[in-house]
């Protein structure tokens, strides 16, 4: 049994590391750059889980990509993993329906009880 | 790589920010496990000429702005790789990550002093013997060491007159720390 997540970041790194965290228990993971590497992924997906998203990113920031979603009426759960944790930006993206805000750096065994609890393996 | 260096002891502010930058620094390679230390005085001669991969990334605020910048070596990056759960080292990616890291966790402190700042993406390159351009304010070099590699960071700050910490502080999410809604 297993489920779909969309990884987006710009940095490499931080993608490989989320992705590693998630495979090991067995998530399939789509790896995205940015915002709009991220939508166009999407758009030919349809049965993602869960979304793991950076917030500065070039072309298209994770707030950015919350107001796309948002606007698209998707339910897919987002969860922020930032360096970022200014109180507005928090409060920006709870209002465009994120699920969760993790300050990076992030212990991978967090991410995969976030993403068992958001997006369970088999859902 | 030669360096220049403006001397921060003129400036509390900057004072202020440049200790902070010392304290994140070592908090961040903290949090993977990998202990660095401060080492005295900025390197007047330079990190060497030594391939590096410098990564610097802009930042702005109200009566502020300038730009910080990470230096490391690629022995530095695969160790800093290898803490992250040892995966194939991008140098400059994982240089540019780190900075990205290293002026978060600055930027938290800094909303909490009063000096809230907007970051701007990483800007990366490597080669021997880079040249950084002389900063328009004040800044000052910082040399870090860990086991078998160093790092340089640099923090550059031009103040606009008048520039005043805000007086209404904010508690900004720490590194590491989680919040579901």
């Amino acid at each position: 049994m297993t489920a779909r997540v969309m990884v987006i970041d710009d940095s490499m790194l931080v993608r490989r590391q989320v992705s590693a965290a998630l495979k090991a228990p067995g998530y399939l993971v789509t790896e995205a750059v940015d915002g709009v590497d991220a939508l166009e992924k999407l758009s030919g997906l349809t049965d993602m889980k869960l979304i793991v998203c950076d917030v500065n990113m070039p072309r298209m920031n994770g707030i950015e990509l919350l107001e796309r979603l948002s606007a698209q009426g998707s339910v897919v759960p987002v969860v922020m993993l930032t360096t970022e944790g200014q109180p507005e930006l928090i409060q920006r993206a709870r209002s465009l329906g994120a699920k969760g805000w993790i300050v990076k750096p992030f212990k991978p065994e967090f991410l995969v009880a976030t993403a068992a609890k958001l997006a369970p393996l088999g859902s | 790589m030669p360096v220049n260096s403006t001397p921060p002891n003129r400036n509390p502010d900057f004072e202020l920010m440049d200790g902070h930058l010392t304290n994140v620094a070592i908090e961040l390679f903290a949090a993977y496990d990998v202990p660095i230390e401060h080492c005295p005085g900025p390197a007047e001669g330079g990190l060497g000429q030594e391939t590096y991969c410098m990564s610097s990334i802009g930042y702005v605020g109200q009566g502020v702005k300038g730009v910080l910048i990470l230096a490391a070596t690629r022995a530095a990056a695969e160790a800093w790789t290898t803490a992250a759960g040892g995966m194939e080292c991008d140098l400059v990616d994982t240089v540019g990550e780190f900075s990205n890291m290293l002026l978060g966790r600055l930027k938290g402190r800094l909303l909490r002093e009063g000096i809230p700042i907007s970051l701007a993406t990483p800007m990366t390159v490597v080669g021997a013997g880079l040249r950084v351009s002389v900063p328009p304010g004040i800044s000052n070099w910082h040399l870090f060491e860990g086991p078998g590699w160093h790092l340089g960071a640099r923090l550059d700050a031009a103040f606009e007159p008048g520039f005043q910490r805000h007086q209404s502080h904010v508690d900004p999410a720490e590194a590491g720390d989680a919040i579901f809604f």
